[in-house]
């Protein structure tokens, strides 16, 4: 059996940096910060709120995101917009993602011994 | 607004920078109001809905330092491996220095043996605290200042320490021995032929010669074992445990009592001391008494270290079947 904690760890690495991805691409069609929560605890990439939250400011400061407060609401909310550098971002995300996964799945399928052997 | 949450919003807005403060406050509340809405939806009481929100924000400090992308440690990746040479640095050389500065002052007013003591262990706790201290104050300031990513020494392979090369290093045994056996050879020629003469043209000893009824004889026999126990490392290869233990505890056989006489008074034959101070020095005894305290503490601390730092290379050549034998480069 694995131990809990140890693939926790991992998962927790290996989803780190995918969060930006998912937040690019769902804020295509503008939205809030817990409108987002919602939608990627949906599509099964749980985040927490107090590490969203904070994300997004940052985004937001690395202008891969636009913000504004919509105030037409009850009560205040900040909406968010991915920019034009922030679909570019997620493009160059992108391609490296399928690239990984590219790499991954050949070293998966090939023997992976004999692709030790193949190294001069 | 609620004096949980207005509580919540002030620790975290008093621990992001005033720049940010109005922006950070007003997401923050809008957040709580989500989450809290959304638990509410979900059934909740409002205490329940206001609770539950303030926990999934979790440790105020720490959504602040992820708001404000602060660190939340006092010494970052970058900088801890120089603070941790550093660090190294200062222990291997402020520290044993300044001690050895305490111990002489202490001498030469005239402290005795505890009160030296009490200096010098007060001394290297204190100077130890107090480096540790302002070196963390400085690393954890750098750690915060814009740039200092980029300040940080690139490491540099240069930078590696010694290897384990281990091995008995010819050069060192035979200083070792010649070492051992010249302070061996002084022992019985003090008493018979020393520099300084009496009236009547006999020579005076530099050492009590009462003491070749007690301590003496134990002086000699730790010298003349210490230069068979080089001898015998060298043909061993190297330190090993057993050759470590053996060496402090000859070490010590001859500096306790060298030291303790010393700072009695009563290993000096008083009738040369007393041709020193009638030759104009007028502190012969203090001072001289002071400087073999000194000195003894010094190389035989020295000598102890030395081979302890020398022990986990050695045991590791010898590990590794590669012991030293003749071929080790000298020196």
């Amino acid at each position: 059996m694995i131990d809990e904690d140890v693939l926790a760890g991992h998962q927790q690495e290996l989803r780190r940096g995918t969060v930006v991805m998912a937040a690019l691409a769902t804020l295509e069609t503008p939205g809030y910060g817990y409108g987002l929560l919602a939608v990627l605890e949906q599509s099964g990439l749980s985040v927490d709120a107090n590490t969203l939250y904070p994300l997004l400011r940052r985004l937001e400061k690395q202008g891969l995101l636009e913000a504004e407060w919509d105030t037409t609401e009850s009560r205040p909310r900040k909406m968010y917009r991915t920019s034009d550098s922030g679909r570019a971002l997620l493009k160059r995300l992108e391609s490296e993602w399928n690239a990984l996964a590219g790499s991954l799945n050949n070293l998966r399928t090939t023997d992976p011994r004999k692709a030790l052997k193949e190294l001069p | 607004m609620s004096t949980l949450t207005s509580r919540y919003i002030t620790a975290v807005s008093r621990a992001v920078p005033d720049s940010q403060r109005s922006d950070v406050e007003a997401e923050v509340a809008a957040a709580i109001a989500d989450l809290s809405e959304a638990k509410l939806d979900g059934g909740a009481t409002p205490e329940e809905a206001e609770r539950s929100a303030l926990l999934e924000l979790g440790d105020p400090m720490r959504l602040a330092a992820d708001y404000s992308n602060r660190p939340l440690h006092l010494i970052g990746p970058d900088h801890f491996p120089t603070y941790v040479r550093l660090l190294k640095v200062l222990a291997a050389t402020v520290l044993p220095i300044a001690t050895l500065a305490v111990i002489v002052a202490k001498l030469l007013t005239g402290a005795d043996a505890g009160q030296v003591a009490a200096a010098a262990v007060t001394t290297l706790l204190q100077l130890a605290m107090q480096l540790a201290f302002w070196v963390t104050v400085v690393f954890a300031i750098i750690e915060r200042s814009p740039g200092s990513k980029a300040m940080h020494p690139k490491w540099d392979p240069s930078m590696l320490p010694d290897s384990p090369t281990g091995r008995a290093r010819l050069g060192d045994t035979v200083v070792s021995v010649l070492l051992a056996l010249g302070v061996a050879a002084y022992l019985p020629w003090q008493h018979f032929r020393s520099p300084f003469t009496s009236l009547d043209g006999s020579p005076i000893p530099t050492l009590d010669p009462g003491l070749w009824q007690s301590w003496i004889p134990v002086l000699l026999a730790a010298m003349l074992a210490m230069a068979v126990l080089e001898i015998l490392r060298y043909r061993a290869g190297g330190w090993s445990v057993k050759f470590v233990s053996v060496n402090a505890a000859l070490n010590l056989l001859f500096a306790v009592p060298v030291i303790w006489l010393a700072a009695a008074g009563s290993l000096l034959e008083p009738a040369f001391v007393q041709r020193l101070v009638d030759a104009g020095w007028a502190n012969a005894d203090l001072q001289l008494n002071a400087t073999i305290i000194v000195v003894t503490a010094g190389v035989v601390l020295w000598d102890v270290v030395d081979s302890l730092r020398k022990l986990p290379g050695d045991a590791a050549a010898l590990a590794l079947g590669t012991p030293g034998q003749g071929t080790a480069i000298p020196g």
